[in-house]
């Protein structure tokens, strides 16, 4: 990588493809997932993937277009993915598509798998399918734990390599050190667009080669150069994430507020990492300046890294315990984790507002959202539900709601 | 135009039962809970083994509704007969009274406006108690039946398909009553029938909490082989509906299947009664055929698949068929998986886990395999067409219809898709899209 943002996003995909290329040169294969949580990364870098995540917001042509394959009453950001694998040509920013190997579709939401079932038709490339329990009790914890077994035997009959425990611990300790900085950056006191873009790009390149060193000096940087201005309105960020390309982020600072945390699966840790005290201290230390990526000899590093012994049934029993997903259904505590940790970040993060980002006939962000607002407006948050496609007709409204919003927060 | 469909019924003792299940079932469920103290169990699909074989009494949460005039149900006085032994003598007695062709007959005429006025009710109370206007017409319609009825359920058993909304509305009702919900992997391998076996024996624990009674191999066994009894006669009908002679108007049958659809969603509350109905009704039309009295011929009618149905529908569509020649068959149980019969041999938990994983096949991770099913059950048949109904709001189930045009294309099979959001609405649509059908196919 190299800057830590990006400045545009024609320059953000022209860095991304060659990436991508030098890492096919060197024998890479490149699989691209759409699903939002409990893909396990270390699994696929392990077995020398990259992991390429589609995380980019489509535009009205191409929902459109994606419509044709479905129905026009679905999630637009799939159907833009659709729509943008069928015309990769005339779409610039999608056309590091054109350099996918493989697709990785889930049953994380009801669109992944019927989505990327056509994507690898049109584009020609392998379907890998990862069942993802809905329950999270033992035998389903078990199962998941199947199932990432044998991806990663069918990855490895992909790329030609098996990979080690020793490996997939290796790639563990990495993404341990990944999200820890991903954390830093969230708890930076930058202007909301300015960390987003920083952790979209990280997101998008993965923890390869990277100078956390140059990294951390760079965010000092540009928090001393896009500071939070003490008038502006701090908002915490729920449901879907903003993707590469939505100006949402933008608009909330326009009308006077910023994301103070994006607590999306975008900018939370992934499934598999032990959030507990040592990564929490991980993400504050200032020891990061002199990482060094085979350097383990710091306490709450080699605390983390005791448990990966066996990693793969680390990553199962991370499953289970992993508390804040709406993928999970709990029919006894329905949304009672999710809620429970949504007014937990709301308080670390000093939020004045919760802002519960919606993307059109999203099932998983959009289903429970009178139940959420009711019951976050009961314990002192105030909320709003922004629901949203990427047509540009409605932009002059969402300004609107999101203006009268910051100023509620405001009196 | 709607056609009407009680001189059909009217003339058939199997069908007129059939109509009363429907038209009395509220009062008999009333009757169950609040007289008998029995316990009464949700459920949406046609799963209801694990429930009945506990001692509890599976239902689909719209049938806590009325149907039709309740004020004339009570003058009947269904309640308390329906379980007893002279059920139908009773009924013909009271009615006998007074007018039979004209009570009956409104009670019949009224049953299909009933049920679908029933689920508009609920698509409007399910929204205005915070269903998103997004999502299908199906989980808006028993999301209303669950905020309205769920207190008097005593639990709810539930298993997992592919569409998250369902996942998530699962969430939604668990808050009116107890939910069962059962995680059961589209995954044949020995890892994931471990853990559908597992899911059996965990929720059949659940179940037996709430009846204080322990399902047995037995009596899972005594149930499954009812269940089965039913799927045997439902297919019976089927084939029956594909046949060149009716023993009822084209429309009249379309509109039999559709209450036959609906009520597998819970058996009736009782698969043994439920049984003896769909038996009476198959045993009825074959000896009608074999005498050859009354029989409409059919040969010339195109025979057209209506899929799918479950998550809502139009049921005029079998009028506009009639009116252009055509007839319409409704078998989406027997497409996605639900009608695989149990086995009775040997362990029946693992038997019904392995039905269970069924199901979700049946519903299947991808949009091909669903076509498949769709497109081998369309030639299995020889039907003519095919309607495909997309719902508004469906991001998983009904999302099929560009891979199954080209699949049923191969075939030579014409097809025609129509939008769905609610009754009554999207009419000029429909109509125009099975007048365009017909017209393809009589080419």
């Amino acid at each position: 990588m190299d800057s830590l943002i990006y400045e545009t996003i024609p320059e953000l995909i022209s860095e991304y493809i060659e990436f991508l290329m030098e890492k096919k040169a060197e024998g890479k294969k490149i699989i691209g997932f759409s699903a939002h949580e409990f893909i396990p990364h270390p699994i696929l870098t392990a077995a020398n993937v990259i992991p390429a995540p589609l995380i980019f917001a489509g535009t009205e042509q191409l929902t459109t277009a994606g419509s044709e394959y479905l129905t026009t009453s679905m999630c637009p950001y799939a159907l833009s993915l659709l729509g943008a694998a069928e015309n990769l040509d005339e779409n610039r920013t999608f056309r590091f598509l054109s350099k996918l190997d493989g697709i990785l579709s889930t049953n994380n939401c009801a669109a992944d798998n019927i989505t990327n079932e056509w994507i690898s038709e049109i584009l020609n490339i392998k379907r890998f399918y990862l069942h993802i329990p809905f329950i999270q009790d033992k035998a389903h914890r078990d199962y998941f734990e199947s199932q990432i077994r044998k991806l990663t035997k069918e990855l490895a009959n992909f790329t030609g390599h098996f990979p080690t425990d020793e490996e997939i611990k290796n790639e563990l300790i990495k993404y341990h050190h990944f999200y820890a900085f991903i954390e830093k950056i969230q708890n930076t006191a930058c202007l909301g667009s300015v960390k987003l873009k920083i952790i979209q790009k990280l997101l998008l390149f993965g923890p390869n080669e990277l100078d956390y060193n140059k990294m951390e000096k760079e965010l000092e940087e540009l928090k001393k150069e896009y500071p939070i201005q003490d008038e502006m309105t701090r908002i915490l960020l729920i449901g879907g994430p903003i993707f590469i390309g939505d100006n949402l982020d933008m608009l909330l600072e326009e009308g006077g507020g910023t994301i103070i945390r994006d607590s999306t699966w975008l900018g939370n840790p992934a499934f598999y990492i032990k959030k507990d005290a040592d990564f929490k201290m991980m993400a504050l230390n200032s020891w990061l300046t002199d990482y060094k990526e085979k350097n383990t000899e710091h306490k709450e590093l080699k605390n983390i890294i005791k448990q990966f012994s066996n990693p793969i049934n680390y990553i199962a029993d991370q499953f289970k315990v992993s508390t804040n997903s709406l993928h999970s259904s709990d029919s006894k505590r329905p949304l009672e984790d999710y809620l429970y940790s949504v007014k937990k970040e709301a308080r670390a993060c000093q939020a004045q507002g919760i802002l519960n980002h919606i993307i059109k006939f999203c099932d998983l962000t959009g289903h429970h959202r009178h139940f959420v607002k009711e019951t976050l407006n009961h314990h002192g948050w105030p909320m709003i539900n922004l629901e949203k496609d990427y047509s540009r007709g409605v932009l002059g409204q969402l300004r609107t709601r999101v203006e009268a919003f910051i100023e509620m927060l405001r009196d | 135009m709607k056609i009407s469909i009680a001189p059909d019924i009217l003339d058939h003792q199997a069908l007129i039962d059939l109509s009363i299940e429907f038209v009395a079932g509220r009062e008999n469920l009333r009757y169950l809970k609040l007289t008998k103290k029995e316990p009464l169990i949700g459920c949406v699909m046609p799963v209801v083994e694990l429930i009945s074989a506990a001692g509890a009494y599976p239902v689909y949460p719209m049938r806590m509704l009325p149907f039709g005039n309740s004020a004339l149900l009570k003058s009947l006085d269904l309640g308390k007969t329906l379980f007893g032994n002279n059920f139908f003598g009773k009924i013909v007695k009271n009615i006998a009274k007074i007018d039979r062709k004209g009570m009956l007959g409104n009670i019949v005429e009224d049953l299909i406006d009933g049920i679908f006025a029933r689920f508009d009710e609920m698509y409007h109370y399910g929204v205005d108690n915070g269903v998103p206007a997004d999502e299908c017409y199906g989980i808006k319609v028993v999301s209303g039946a669950y905020f309205k009825k769920g207190k008097n359920l005593d639990g709810s058993f539930l298993t997992s398909i592919r569409c998250s909304a369902f996942q998530k509305a699962y969430e939604t009702w668990a808050f009116t009553t107890p939910t069962i919900f059962v995680d059961v992997p589209p995954d044949p391998s020995e890892e994931g029938l471990k853990t559908a076996i597992n899911e059996v024996r965990r929720a059949a624990k659940q179940i037996e909490d709430i009846t204080g009674k322990k399902i047995t191999q037995e009596s899972l066994r005594k149930v499954a082989k009812e269940t089965n009894r039913c799927k045997d006669y439902a297919e019976e009908l089927i084939k029956l509906a594909v046949n060149d002679k009716y023993v009822i108007a084209p429309v009249t049958f379309s509109k039999l299947l559709g209450l036959i659809e609906i009520a597998f969603q819970d058996y009736l509350s009782n698969p043994k009664r439920f049984g003896d109905i769909l038996g009476n009704i198959v045993h009825e039309m074959k000896q009608q055929l074999r005498e050859g009295k009354g029989l409409v011929d059919v040969s010339n009618m195109p025979k057209i698949l209506f899929t799918s149905r479950f998550g809502g529908w139009d049921s005029i569509v079998g009028d506009y068929l009639q009116e252009e020649g055509g007839r319409v068959v409704y078998a989406d149980w027997f497409i996605y998986g639900f009608m695989d019969r149990i086995s009775l041999e040997g362990d029946m938990f693992e038997n019904y886990a392995k039905y269970l994983m069924a199901n979700n096949l049946g519903f299947a991770p991808t949009n091909k395999e669903i076509v498949n099913r769709i497109v081998d059950f369309t030639l299995k048949y020889n039907f003519d067409g095919v309607i495909y109904n997309q719902l508004f709001g469906c991001h998983s189930l009904s999302t099929v219809y560009p891979r199954l045009r080209k699949a049923l294309l191969h075939e030579e099979i014409p097809s025609t898709m129509v939008s769905f959001n609610n009754v009554g609405e999207n009419r000029e649509q429909l109509k125009t899209r099975v007048v365009a059908l017909m017209e393809l196919i009589k080419q």
